[in-house]
């Protein structure tokens, strides 16, 4: 019906299809027209950007987010996984905004002062959503990321007071090379598939949000939901050249799938029970992962522990502006909880210093952090199958952590606070790439990360993440592998860094200076991780050995004190150890003092600058002064010169020093 | 085998790579599903359903949440709720309603049985509006695209989402095909969905749970196999007296007659073959429970039912509780050894009785929403507005549902000469004096059957069996026929001692009281049919035990100069054995296009009913018929079919449209010009029809039938017989003149089956009381 040439400015078309609609509302009619992008957003969309399924549901929620949701329910018909739906609460779309979307499917109005007159950008800042929120969709390319699990979706849209809903049903044509031929590079414009869109008459006034819902996902969408791969491979163990692998500890079962008949070839093993709250299931989720440390000495993998559904619910909780497992952010965390804390220096030779809370007194409270940039009450809550998606971390029960201990410093978790804000102010624009840059973060160090892939750098922009744990944190190139690998950082970013998100948000562009500064600083900060957890331990062990030598120390004596008493009836003489040549050795002898030169034992104790040598010696002077004191109350010494008695203790000294 | 080796590499070559290619694209789908641009009203939108939505599903959920204690201020948890809800999820947006004001949630697990690739656009939709409902707990809320026998098997994936959600509060299970129409043992059967769903409820739950269940209990719709099998749990009751006679005097069902169900011949009407078969279920499923020993009970709660297919109430809507004994844990292992202290308090046999009593009381819906106007309106109102929150117009839900509701009342009309072709109907009456059968009709329409009818027209005898395709009526003169002979031909008639000859009913000719004859003769033959009467309903009493005999005739008997005659007729009732309750009644009251008062004296037996009043039925509310409504209705659109005019050659098989439209010549002049039209004309033999009034009194002597309201010509038969409120399908047997007496002297069906409805529901309740 919409066969008005490409040479129609995209503003035209738009307005056509507008008046159409509205022409229509009163008949009931259908409103057909085919759908088009913007050209700067083709090339990158053409052959499927996202990896993965979750990539579009986070694209998705992420939309839902930006218009001022505060609550996001995704259902899947899990274990089939034929379709799966979007429902926000946020503001919705009237026509004018949904014609616009659907002429720039890619090319949102979002951060342009189009997106504030169609009312779906904050007023004063374009920057922001209507209620202030930070934006996480930067080109409105979210709507595409369903092209990689469908060609065929559905958006029924309601704005609050709005007396219609609207519901407009897609249909995105495969991208081909055939369809460059009818790409007409004059407007920009390229046809990408084609809607209908129909108001239906709505009672409930009040209600207000959209929802999406993707009907035939792709088969390669559904087998990776379903962990196909995973199930064949382990179905298929008869198979002598295929490895061999187990099946994760939870999933959701394996189904053989004739379109009608979906049985299931291995029951579901759920990390929770069917009747446990969305959030408990939340709880399970993250719970039952720590678990899996205590069960296995290797290291305890989401990969292994999970299928590729309850990992994508784990994943969805990573990148998702949501509330941490347990409702704490890392900063609301309080002296009560937290053991050593340390506040990482922005200075290039800098060493972080340790900081303490009071029992009560919070992270932010006491260092002034911010994150996640956003107010207390800006409720975003999303349910996904009725499992409430959480960022799996907690630093809560910090002292249960796998393999951590409190008594130890050396398995004592610690947790880095870093705050930056790059003082870009006086850089020519052109050179900086955006005026403002700055962050807040934490590193935790502890002996074992739990799943394993959580050990790494993430960076939240408007507390959303594309990227995974970074385990390279950014290529750090120190030989540190052991402790990066027990520490996980996440990075909060107030402003900047924008731009430098590639467009799939997944990674950064490293040539973009707002990166590198990052990439500068993270490893500024890694190197003060390394140093203070090698620093610490190097105390806790210093004072272990010292210790340890006290009470061998304390020991002789004791043998000492009771022979001694035994045979000479009083306490043994102090013995001191000195130089020949020190003065105070005429001094001793002269108040009847025993005195062991330490030029008599020199030849007996080992040599080498280790801590285990010199722990020997220590030992071996103890002995001998112990050897000295019974010697002495014997009466052995008293008819000895001075310098036999040095030749006595000379042999005894190499006696016991001979190994 | 070797140079074939090759090859079939090849080709198994091939087959893979087909299926490389399937597992990288889905169906390609690349139209828009064409949904209908208006969508049609559908049976589920009937005011009647929305009966049965409101009376059953949403008022006994409302109790069941206050005993539960889920509503405020106790309020704990949401209610769990299955459903079957199609895809407007009407039964979910109505009982949200109920969930809100009881300040409580509601969340449901549905199935629609689509895995269509093109799904329309309503059922996401409505999902979508569901959601945002008040009354509504959104998050564990789903539908599930299947069909809802998949939770038979074992390892499905449906089974394993319902174990997700279980236990419910309330399933309602609104198939959509006849439960009883799979063979048994088919597999993923209704039966086997019924069984898994009350097994898994009773182990995972002590609190009570309703469980409602919509299916017909239709014999064109059920399996005889499945249907044996059921007849069986009734039958092996049956060898119980209690439950016999029980089953006997209140389904009016015997046990031969069940015998002879199982043995394949079919010896119950259609009414009471739905009866049964819905007891039979009933007792399936008490038998489920009975089973068990963790001491469940069941109990049928609520019965409603409606015409689908034909013109018995064969659908039926019911409401089982299921209540446990035991509030102990519930035993997982199932190793608890049942002793007798703890069976059921309830005996199988005990609620098996009270099955019976539950289904006699099945609540007949059309019935109800017919006669009672205002709930009709009620119904069509909250059904508008429900609708209209799925986008249908509710001016034009309002003229459907009219139009439906007409239909409904056309198809019971035709009921009594369908199904009284092979059945006799349970409450068996006496008729005298019957006509051309217009008192009859309106008793049948209420479920009496006349067992046999006496009159002394051949041409009303005739007509009377004709349009009942059976043998009913007898030409005879009751003045001088004897009570015996009539007795021994009822006896000759009766089949079975289980059908209770309740009544008599009957007009004797009027003319002689009529307000016409002033000059009344004395001894007028006629004058002593009522004494006649009176004597037979003597002896008939003494014989039969009547409940009650109505007699009809013309206001006139009432009037002074009749009142010492009739004080004597009324003795003689008396002396009968019967209180005696009078009232006029006036046919345009009860939806008859006519004002026809007349005298209507019904007698309830003394030693019955000593001390019960009989109250007539109320005028029924609305607009009163007129002439215009009852020949739209009749004719249809314009141009509508002329009489034809008496010829001594016509026959009635040539007459167009209707054998009885016919009428005389209009001979008289005053036919030509509009004179009657203008003229105010009181004279008798040319009384003009107004369009926008009721007819005047049918009764036309001497062929003086009332002029049509053109003014050109008289009513034609079939006319006359419309403004008496006659099926368009009855027709008068005889001649012209036969015809214009039997339809002046005719009872308007309407009323009598007002009347009769009121002394049906008179007879239950006593019945209930006792």
């Amino acid at each position: 019906m919409n066969n008005e040439n490409t040479l129609i400015h995209p503003k035209d078309t738009e307005n056509s299809l507008l008046r159409q609609l509205e022409e229509h509302e009163a008949t009931g009619e259908v409103t057909t027209t085919t759908l088009r992008t913007d050209d700067r957003v083709l090339a990158r969309i053409s052959d499927g950007i996202y990896r993965h399924p979750s990539s579009a549901l986070r694209e998705l929620i992420a939309n839902a987010y930006d218009a001022d949701a505060s609550a996001v329910y995704i259902r899947t018909d899990v274990p089939r996984f034929k379709e799966i739906s979007i429902r926000d609460d946020g503001y919705g779309m009237d026509k004018e905004a949904l014609v616009h979307l659907i002429n720039h499917i890619g090319g949102s109005a979002k951060r342009t002062k189009t997106g504030s007159s169609l009312g779906i950008t904050n007023q004063h800042d374009p920057s922001l959503s209507p209620n202030g929120r930070k934006l996480i969709g930067k080109i409105g390319i979210g709507l595409f990321s369903v092209a990689q699990l469908t060609r065929r979706f559905r958006i029924i849209t309601k704005k609050s007071g709005a007396k219609y809903r609207l519901v407009a049903d897609v249909i995105l044509r495969t991208y081909s090379e055939d369809s460059l031929a009818e790409y007409d590079p004059t407007n920009g414009v390229v046809e990408t598939g084609k809607v209908e869109i129909r108001s239906v008459e709505a009672t409930d006034t009040m209600s207000h949000g959209t929802e999406i819902i993707l009907l035939n996902l792709q088969p390669p969408a559904i087998d990776m939901l379903q962990s196909r791969e995973l199930w064949e491979r382990i179905v298929e163990d008869d198979d002598e050249y295929m490895v061999k692998i187990a099946p994760p500890s939870y999933h959701i079962g394996s189904v053989q799938l004739d379109n009608q008949q979906d049985l299931f070839l291995k029951s579901p093993s759920l990390p929770w029970n069917p009747e446990d709250s969305a959030e408990d299931k939340s709880y399970l989720l993250y719970s039952k992962m720590i678990e899996e440390a205590s069960k296995t000495t290797s290291k305890p993998k989401l990969d292994t522990t999970y299928d590729e559904y309850l990992r994508t619910l784990w994943n969805l909780g990573l990148s998702l502006p949501v509330s941490y497992v347990d409702g704490l952010h890392p900063f609301d965390l309080t002296g009560d909880c937290v053991p050593h804390i340390y506040l990482l220096s922005n200075e290039q030779r800098g060493q972080a210093k340790p900081i303490y809370l009071k029992h009560d007194q919070s992270l932010r409270e006491r260092l002034k952090l911010d994150a996640p940039f956003r107010p207390q009450d800006d409720k975003f809550e999303v349910f996904m199958d009725n499992v409430k998606i959480q960022r799996p971390i907690s630093f809560k029960s910090i002292k249960s952590f796998p393999e951590a201990s409190l008594d130890d410093d050396r398995k004592r978790p610690i947790l880095f606070i870093g705050h930056y804000k790059a003082p870009l102010e006086k850089l020519p624009e052109n050179i900086v790439g955006g005026r403002e840059l700055e962050f807040e973060a934490y590193f935790l160090w502890t002996p074992k990360v739990v799943p394993t892939e959580h050990a790494g750098v993430m960076v939240r922009i408007a507390d959303a993440s594309g990227t995974r744990f970074d385990e390279t944190f950014f290529n750090y190139q120190v030989q540190e592998l052991r402790r990066l690998n027990q520490t996980s950082a996440e990075i909060y970013v107030r402003s900047g860094l924008d731009a430098a998100l590639n467009i799939d948000r997944e990674s950064f562009n490293f040539g973009h200076p707002h990166a590198k500064i990052l990439a500068s600083w993270v490893h500024r900060a890694l190197r003060q991780v390394a140093n203070t957890q090698k620093r610490l331990a190097q105390i806790q062990r210093d004072a272990e050995r010292e210790e340890a030598s006290a009470a061998q120390a304390s020991k002789l004596q004791q043998i000492v004190e009771k022979r001694v008493e035994q045979i000479a009836g009083r306490e043994p003489k102090p013995v001191k150890i000195l130089n020949a040549d020190d003065q105070n050795v005429l001094q001793e002898r002269a108040l009847g003092n025993v005195v062991i030169t330490t030029e008599s034992i020199k030849s007996a104790l080992p040599e080498g600058s280790g801590v285990q040598q010199k722990r020997e010696r220590t030992l071996l002077t103890e002995k001998m002064k112990s050897i000295v004191q019974v010697l002495e109350a014997f009466g052995v010494l008293e008819d000895l010169s001075y310098d036999k008695r040095e030749l006595l203790i000379t042999a005894i000294a190499e006696i016991l020093g001979e190994n | 085998m070797v140079s074939n080796s090759l090859d079939s590499e090849r080709m198994s070559g091939e087959q893979r790579e087909d299926d490389l290619v399937n597992s990288a694209y889905s169906e390609i789908v690349d139209e828009f599903s064409k949904d209908e641009p208006v969508k049609p009203f559908q049976p589920w939108h009937l005011p009647r359903k929305h009966y049965c939505r409101l009376r059953q599903w949403c008022a006994y959920t409302q109790k069941l949440l206050r005993e539960l204690k889920l509503s405020k201020p106790t309020h704990e948890r949401p209610l769990r709720y299955l459903t079957l809800p199609g895809d407007e999820l009407l039964d979910i947006r109505e009982l949200s309603k109920v969930m809100e004001n009881a300040g409580t949630k509601m969340q449901f697990l549905g199935f629609n049985t689509a895995l269509k690739t093109q799904r329309s656009a309503e059922s996401d939709l409505s999902f979508s509006e569901v959601r945002q409902l008040k009354g509504i707990y959104e998050k564990p809320s789903e539908i599930i695209q299947h069909r809802i026998e998949r939770i038979t098997e074992e390892n499905s994936t449906v089974r394993q989402k319902v174990i997700e959600h279980l236990p419910f509060d309330v399933l309602n299970l609104d198939f959509t095909g006849s439960m009883t129409g799979q063979p048994p043992l088919s597999t993923a059967s209704y039966f086997q969905v019924v069984r898994w769903l009350i097994d898994q409820q009773c182990n995972k739950r002590r609190e009570p749970w309703l469980l409602f269940l919509t299916t017909p209990f239709a014999r064109n719709r059920t399996d005889t196999e499945t249907a044996k099998q059921l007849w069986h749990r009734v039958y092996s009751n049956a060898n119980n007296d209690e439950f016999a006679v029980s089953l006997a005097n209140t389904l009016q069902v015997s046990k031969e007659e069940l015998l002879e169900e199982m043995l394949g011949s079919t010896s119950l009407d259609d009414l009471r073959y739905s009866k049964s078969l819905g007891l039979a279920l009933s007792k399936w499923i008490l038998g489920l429970v009975a089973k068990r020993p963790d001491r469940w009970d069941v109990e049928l709660i609520d019965s409603k039912s409606y015409r689908v297919y034909g013109n018995v109430p064969e659908m039926y809507s019911m409401c089982f509780k299921f209540k446990s004994y035991d509030a102990q844990s519930i035993d997982t292992t199932g190793l608890t050894i049942s002793s007798d202290s703890l069976t059921n308090p309830v005996s199988e046999l005990v609620a098996g009785l009270a099955l019976i009593q539950s289904i006699s009381k099945t609540e007949d819906v059309d019935k109800r929403l017919d006669e009672n106007r205002d709930e009709l309106d009620a119904a069509i109102d909250l059904s508008a507005e429900l609708l209209s929150k799925v986008r249908y117009n509710p001016n034009d839900y309002r003229e459907w549902a009219l139009n439906e509701m007409k239909k409904t009342r056309a198809i019971k009309s035709n009921r009594t000469k369908l199904s009284l072709k092979d059945s006799f109907s349970m409450k068996q009456i006496i008729s005298l004096f019957s006509g051309c059968g217009g008192l009859d009709l309106g008793f049948e329409q209420a479920y009496f059957q006349s067992i046999v009818a006496y009159d002394l027209s051949h041409a009303a005898v005739e007509t009377y069996n004709s349009n009942r395709g059976k043998s009913i009526a007898i030409q005879a003169d009751l003045a001088k026929l004897s009570a015996t002979e009539m007795i021994q031909e009822i006896e000759k008639r009766r089949l079975t001692l289980g059908h209770p000859i309740v009544g008599a009913i009957g007009g004797p000719p009027c003319q002689a009281f009529s307000r016409g004859n002033v000059h009344p003769k004395l001894h007028d033959a006629r004058r002593k049919l009522p004494i006649r009467y009176a004597e037979i309903l003597r002896k008939f009493n003494q014989e039969y035990g009547l409940h009650f005999f109505v007699f009809e005739n013309v206001e006139g008997v009432t009037l002074n100069r009749h009142k010492e005659e009739f004080a004597q007729f009324r003795q003689l009732f008396e002396y009968a054995g019967f209180n005696l309750f009078e009232a006029i009644l006036n046919a345009k009251d009860y939806g008859v296009p006519q004002d026809r008062p007349r005298m209507f004296l019904v007698g309830l037996n003394k030693s019955l009913y000593p001390n019960q009043k009989f109250i007539f039925p109320a005028p029924v509310s609305g607009e009163v018929e007129t002439v215009q409504t009852a020949f739209e209705e009749a004719f249809g659109t314009l141009p509508w079919p002329e009489p034809a005019f008496y010829s001594s050659h016509l026959k009635s098989e040539d007459i167009p449209h209707h054998p009885n439209h016919w009428t005389m010549v209009p001979r008289s002049p005053k036919f030509k010009d509009e004179e009657l039209l203008n003229a105010i004309v009181r004279r008798r033999s040319f009384k003009v029809l107004k369009w926008d009034k009721p007819s005047w009194t049918v009764a036309y002597g001497n062929r003086e039938i009332h002029v049509h309201p053109s003014g050109t010509r008289r009513l034609s038969i079939y006319e006359a017989l419309i403004l008496q409120g006659f099926p368009k399908s009855y027709i008068l047997k005889g001649n012209l003149s036969q015809q214009v007496k039997m339809v002046s002297d005719a009872v308007p069906p309407p009323v009598a089956f007002h009347l009769a409805t009121s002394i049906s529901n008179f007879l239950e309740s006593y019945q209930v009381n006792a």
